[in-house]
């Protein structure tokens, strides 16, 4: 198990946004979190990446026990994530963006120096169909290619794991499309993928596995075309009591 | 030729080495320079060089990192009272200068980890009140410090003009290292770091930058430079006192100069320092009473019209200068 979620709880003053979640991701392995608003989705992001701090149960990652890590340890290990709500960096250029995460990011294969990360950010920009803007301010770019730029910082920090935080939300029809067709890249690079996505399209198409959130708890954890004929794990996921 | 010209724009290097050529010729300009020049203008030169050093180090993490380390001048006095000390104990000047930076980087990396876990204003503040601790101890251990009395140093050799070379010297030496600094904040790993830092610092964090530890070696680069400059300072003046070393009237300055220069560039805080000392000179010796003034509709100015300082400015109006020249040849 590449990552392993073990009984984690996290509690916000009286609320308990997470309840005794457990789950897994194998290497290589395209998992879909789904569940209604306020699930606690990106409360587990939260946790799993280290930018929540304290949590109760155990997180490890590649046999590492990670709760309590800083965010950057974390991503060094090779666990990289990317934000549900584009994080551009203010001022930074396309390729920029993506030659700090190559010059970050993951402890191994990291570029020695500037002009490796910098060669290394041209090929992942081009991977990721932006070449044409690499030499832009990030925050000029229209929303899908801040959607990929977001993924292309992260594959650039190569990741062992990428956490991907509604990373199609927002995109018209073919966008959409263009995106399923990246994430699915990703995996053919060897990188497992915990995907969290409102969009049953997306999921169905992408995942191998599904975890289903609802009100913190785990209610449904299994093949994707498994969870996505379960009636009641859909119904609370379309919010009907089916 | 032309294709030498092509690899040599796309070399990931190119910006740095355009910088440093351009950073070499100015410093050969500022070693030839002194012999045509008057020993006002000398002197002037010097605090012009001193002030672009000081708003380098403030421009390391204001403008670099993006937090406004307003009591930087902590740093400055605790450079001249450790050289002025080490001075006076016999010490040469070189060791005398490292005597009063090492303190001060290493009270940087010591707070650092406190402070800059605060952001914006609040981070501000707390850098002020720093300062205010550390003056206050200057000027209450009198034993050590010699206390509001001041400090007097011991002379050097020579005539007066032998001294204003020897300051003028040692400031040339102090920028060349500002310079140094300022390329390496920008196109260095560590350099992508701090920019990092102040695009976004929580994507930072999370893209790999350990953001506490980036954000407290810059502080402490920012106090070395900050505090070197405030060695050479005390041994150019030969005499200080905690109420003009701790003064935050030098902050503010090196505030208004690096953002008036450009905010994050290697010559930001020399540009600002010409400007704003050349402007201050003319309004001392013609409006004495208003020169504050003019300093501060300066800064209002600045804050409103040139949000990215005078290089910015420049760099975002050039091609727009460059297609109206073609247009006209």
């Amino acid at each position: 198990m590449l990552l392993d979620v073990q009984d984690v709880s996290v509690q916000f003053g009286g609320l308990r946004a997470l309840n005794g979640v457990s789950f897994g991701v194998q290497e290589g392995e395209i998992v879909g979190l789904v569940g209604p608003n306020g699930a606690g989705k990106s409360t587990m992001v939260n946790a799993v990446s280290g930018a929540l701090g304290r949590h109760r149960g155990r997180i490890t990652f590649a046999s590492r026990d990670i709760s309590g890590l800083t965010p950057s340890r974390i991503a060094e290990m090779g666990l990289v994530r990317t934000f549900q709500l584009v994080q551009p960096f203010r001022g930074l250029t396309a390729i920029e963006c993506v030659t700090l995460g190559a010059l970050y990011g993951s402890g191994t294969d990291r570029p020695s120096g500037v002009p490796a990360a910098r060669r290394l950010a041209e090929q992942v920009l081009a991977f990721a169909g932006l070449s044409a803007v690499a030499g832009l301010a990030c925050d000029t770019l229209n929303a899908s290619q801040r959607r990929r730029l977001e993924i292309a910082r992260a594959l650039a920090a190569r990741p062992k794991l990428i956490l991907l935080d509604e990373c199609l939300s927002g995109l018209n029809s073919s966008e959409v499309d263009q995106g399923i067709t990246l994430v699915r890249a990703i995996r053919e690079r060897g990188i497992a993928i915990l995907i969290i996505e409102h969009m049953v399209r997306v999921m169905a198409t992408l995942a191998d596995r599904i975890v289903v959130l609802d009100r913190g708890e785990k209610i449904a954890d299994g093949p994707a075309d498994e969870v996505l004929t379960d009636r009641r794990a859909l119904g609370i996921y379309f919010g009907t009591t089916a | 030729m032309a294709a030498l010209l092509a690899r040599w724009r796309s070399s990931p290097w190119a910006g740095s080495l355009r910088t440093a050529a351009l950073s070499c010729a100015l410093l050969a300009i500022l070693v030839v320079l002194p012999p045509f020049l008057s020993l006002y203008w000398l002197r002037l030169l010097t605090s012009v060089l001193m002030l672009a050093v000081i708003a380098q180090g403030m421009n390391a993490m204001a403008g670099f990192v993006g937090y406004p380390a307003f009591g930087n001048v902590v740093f400055f006095g605790m450079g001249a009272y450790g050289a002025a000390l080490a001075m006076t104990a016999g010490f040469g000047v070189a060791p005398a200068l490292l005597i009063g930076a090492v303190p001060a980087a290493v009270l940087a990396l010591a707070v650092g980890p406190l402070l800059l876990r605060l952001r914006g204003h609040y981070f501000a503040i707390a850098t002020l009140g720093l300062n205010e601790v550390v003056s206050a101890l200057a000027a209450n251990l009198s034993g050590f410090t010699g206390g509001a009395a001041g400090l007097s140093l011991p002379l050097g050799a020579g005539t007066a003009s032998d001294a204003a070379y020897r300051a003028y010297s040692g400031f040339v030496a102090l920028f060349a290292a500002s310079l140094a600094l300022g390329i390496f904040l920008r196109d260095s790993r560590f350099g992508y770091g701090c920019r990092a830092i102040r695009a976004n610092e929580e994507a930072a964090e999370a893209t790999g930058v350990a953001t506490l530890r980036v954000k407290s070696i810059a502080w402490m680069l920012s106090a070395l430079l900050t505090a070197a400059a405030g060695g050479l300072y005390a041994r150019w003046v030969g005499f200080i006192e905690p109420s003009q070393v701790f003064d935050m009237s030098i902050s503010v300055k090196a505030f208004v100069m690096f953002l008036l220069g450009g905010a994050g560039t290697v010559f930001g805080p020399l540009i600002g320092s010409l400007l704003i000392e050349s402007a201050t000179t003319l309004a001392w010796s013609h409006l004495l009473k208003f020169h504050l003034l003019i300093l501060g509709v300066t800064i209002m100015l600045v804050v409103l019209m040139l949000p990215d300082g005078a290089q910015g400015f420049v760099a975002r109006h050039w091609p727009a200068v460059r297609a109206w020249l073609r247009h006209r040849s």
